[in-house]
């Protein structure tokens, strides 16, 4: 009986601790989200803003802005890669060796298209450092931070990863406004969500969203803050980032900054 | 009533008299008979004359438009909506200009290629069937200017997901026959026509305003 019962407190020992290894691999392997750079589409109704008067009360923008770069052929999911090469080609104008032979910028100070050579070169090598659709589909966080590390490593550059969120998680507008005043951007990790285009007109102003309908990559470089305001005085206030969207169409966006759909945001440094 | 006044005064005239009248009256009732009889015919014979006429001038009609309709009408041609999953980019080596000669096609484009640093074409292709193209698209640059046009064309039975954004153009502008809708927004400026066999989408960056962005749609349409 006393064995019976030793026998029977190892089984049940046993499950238990099977029980609670299953549950561990299982809540780490659902926690790592994916970045695949998911399609995008408009499928909503825009939204119209009515108001007497309409303010512009904060904007800004790194110097030239942003390349907007987008996918190329035979690199499905790599909305990480084209984030990075965005960051690479932006950081370029001041540390030249980040893409040899190739200079990101006109004279001008903007930046140039994508052109068929140096940024395919510079999103294939980015691909492959990420690991994108190694472990699974798209890139994990890590890869897309660590194949960027390692690029801008390779190219005689450190990289510093600051963080742009809040204690609460949510996205710190005064750290971001400050890196972009100081020409830095910012990446930005989000899950399925919507960016805006907004379109002025005299006494409404007209929202038009992009659904991006899953886990997605992009570069923030500019911020602009709309009030507005009606015979009760100011009733609105809409704060966003600009970012370069990586999408095939759609190249500029404008992400709400009380979204609720942020993962993670970067300021990069490099030096 | 007054058939019967002139009756009772027939009847009060003499015998022969009354004869003839009655006898006068019989022939203006025969004649009125024959009258009626005789334009009676001619009123039906009309009437299916014009029945016959309109029945072959809609038939007619019906033809003419339909007719060209059905001739003209490619196999194949229900409208289709693409997503994401359907398509595939195709880098090409090629701008728009090059590839309409190779397929004989009239297709616009912005013609910056002998002042542009860099003119990007790609096409996105059915993933099941490479040589149907769902859309292309064109990213060219002006090395005078700065400015920037992103071309999207799809034919006219495409809808494209991403390509949706551009619904929201809906300020019309009319460039001679062809009708722009237009949408500014504060980081850019988004256009549609159609031309052709073929439909435009227009994103334009550093143009400065509507009437630039009209400036270069002008460009592209064939001068009269």
């Amino acid at each position: 009986m006393k064995k019976f019962a030793k026998f029977l407190t190892a089984v049940v020992l046993l499950a238990l601790l099977s029980a609670f290894g299953t549950l561990a691999y299982a809540s780490e392997a659902v926690t790592e989200e994916r970045y695949v750079g998911a399609p995008a589409y408009s499928p909503r109704a825009n939204e119209v803003i009515n108001f007497t008067s309409r303010a512009v009360s904060l904007e800004n923008y790194t110097a030239g802005k942003c390349p907007t770069y987008s996918r190329i052929t035979g690199q499905p999911n790599s909305c990480g890669a084209v984030a990075g090469a965005e960051i690479v080609a932006f950081y370029d104008k001041y540390f030249p060796n980040l893409i040899p032979d190739w200079t990101s910028h006109y004279t001008n100070g903007n930046y140039r298209i994508q052109d068929r050579v140096y940024v395919p070169a510079l999103l294939s090598e980015l691909y492959t450092l990420m690991r994108t659709n190694v472990d699974d589909v798209g890139v994990s966080e890590n890869d897309f931070k660590n194949g960027l590390k390692t690029y801008v490593n390779n190219h005689g550059c450190d990289i510093e990863y600051q963080s742009a969120k809040t204690l609460l998680g949510a996205l710190n507008f005064d750290a971001c406004r400050n890196a972009i005043d100081n020409n830095k951007v910012i990446a930005l990790l989000v899950s399925a969500g919507e960016l805006y285009s907004v379109s002025p007109h005299e006494g409404y102003d007209i929202i038009t969203p992009t659904t991006i309908a899953g886990s997605h990559i992009m570069v923030a470089y500019g911020y602009m803050q709309l009030k507005y305001y009606n015979t009760n005085g100011l009733f609105r206030t809409d704060t966003y980032l600009i970012v370069a969207t990586g999408l095939d169409a759609v190249t500029i966006g404008m992400y709400k900054i009380d979204a609720k759909n942020l993962n993670s945001a970067y300021i990069i440094n490099i030096s | 009533m007054k058939e019967k006044d002139i009756h009772n005064l027939i009847e009060q005239q003499e015998p022969e008299k009354k004869q003839a009248a009655f006898k006068r009256i019989q022939e203006r009732l025969n004649i009125a008979e024959v009258h009626s009889a005789q334009t009676a015919k001619p009123k039906k014979s009309v009437k299916k004359r014009a029945f016959a006429w309109s029945a072959v001038m809609a038939v007619a009609l019906c033809l003419a438009i339909v007719l060209p309709i059905t001739l003209t009408r490619t196999p194949d041609v229900k409208d289709r909506y693409c997503i994401a999953g359907d398509y595939e980019i195709v880098s090409t080596e090629f701008n728009v200009k090059q590839y309409a000669s190779s397929i004989s096609k009239k297709i616009l484009f912005v013609d910056w290629y002998d002042i542009t640093e860099e003119c990007l074409t790609d096409l996105f292709v059915n993933v099941n069937d490479h040589d149907d193209m769902i859309y292309l698209r064109e990213k060219i640059v002006s090395g005078e200017t700065g400015e920037i046009v992103d071309l999207y064309i799809t034919d006219k039975r495409t809808k494209v997901d991403i390509l949706g954004r551009w619904d929201s153009c809906t300020t019309v502008k009319q460039l001679e026959d062809t009708e722009v809708l237009l949408d500014v927004t504060f980081q850019a400026l988004f256009a549609t026509f159609k031309y052709g066999d073929f439909v435009y989408y227009l994103e334009f960056i550093n143009v400065e305003n509507e009437s630039r962005a009209l400036e270069i749609i002008a460009s592209m349409l064939p001068s009269k």
